[in-house]
């Protein structure tokens, strides 16, 4: 257990995921990283862990869409019978859609 | 209005929200299907799924969580039936921080400032895949929102409509488990051999 005003190792070993997902409150953030800033262990292991993370991130966002996705959408909504939609000429503006490959947000 | 104009406008207005967000569509449904064609399909049906209901869409709520789920619900109800892909590695039995300690112990960690980045650049975009997609399709629902898109636990629990906690453990736990994937692929593809063997990190 965590005594009030300091965090063992394995009290941020158990936090890390939490932490790096800014899911950690106020409290649990500050007692984290004092814990970090004198731990050299920990710290190399946060270090790892979310430099791991963040590659990953950057590599998986890098998605080619299909650039004719986004027409092959707009051709099946117009193909669609009345209801929520259906009469066609749902192309918008601009003709062709999607498009590239792109990062997400 | 006619019938007609209102339903092209409704179309329209429907792709308008779509649109932005088909990068992050495309990308979920290529980490759950693990193939572009499927991928694709899956984006399709969801966008027909999606317009249908579109009447039920409230105006002004996050379309992006509203469409995913529909998104990922085709997939759970459908496309998963279609391969069951045997798990590539025992992911089962992935201890915490297993990437970090298996390259000290192949002597690789030690040598540069950032072995992650090591590692990971010595990797390409289809390794990666493969590691992601060894994992469970539970997991791999969320770690494909989290990856993609650095969702907090609580959209993706209104996503996948499942508890928070279950978010955070399979999350955690998909980590571990992606972890020792990346490194049964960096040891099978000679990765860590090449590394060990290079002056320089």
């Amino acid at each position: 257990m965590a005594s009030l005003d300091r965090y063992t190792c394995e009290d941020v070993f158990r936090r890390l995921d939490a932490y790096m997902d800014r899911e950690l409150n106020a409290d649990d953030v500050r007692l984290l990283e004092q814990h970090l800033e004198t731990c050299a262990t920990c710290a190399a292991e946060h270090k790892f862990e979310s430099r791991l993370l963040a590659g990953l991130k950057q590599k998986v966002r890098r998605i080619a869409v299909p650039s004719n996705l986004m027409d092959k959408i707009s051709r099946l909504i117009a193909d669609q019978p009345g209801d929520s939609g259906g009469a066609g000429g749902l192309n918008g503006p601009g003709g062709s859609r999607g498009g590239g490959a792109g990062p997400t947000n | 209005m006619t019938e007609v104009q209102k339903t092209a406008a409704t179309g329209a207005r429907f792709e308008t929200l779509l649109e932005p967000i088909l990068p992050l569509a495309y990308g979920v449904a290529y980490r759950l299907a693990r193939n572009q064609s499927d991928a694709e399909d899956l984006v399709q049906e969801a966008a027909l799924l999606a317009y249908r209901a579109y009447h039920t869409y409230e105006q002004g709520t996050n379309f992006k969580a509203w469409y995913l789920r529909i998104l990922t619900n085709a997939f759970f109800a459908k496309y998963r039936k279609k391969k069951r892909e045997p798990a590539m590695v025992d992911i089962d039995d992935a201890p915490p921080l297993h990437l970090l300690f298996q390259m000290h112990a192949a002597g690789v960690a030690d040598r540069t400032d950032d072995p992650a980045a090591a590692l990971l650049a010595r990797m390409d975009a289809e390794q990666i895949s493969e590691a992601i997609g060894a994992l469970p399709d539970e997991y791999r629902a969320v770690s494909a929102l989290y990856f993609l898109d650095d969702m907090a636990y609580q959209e993706i629990a209104a996503i996948l409509e499942i508890p928070i906690g279950t978010v955070r453990s399979r999350l955690h736990r998909g980590r571990r488990m992606l972890q020792k994937a990346l490194w049964h692929i960096a040891q099978e593809r000679g990765i860590v051999q090449d590394m060990a063997a290079a002056e320089e990190l």
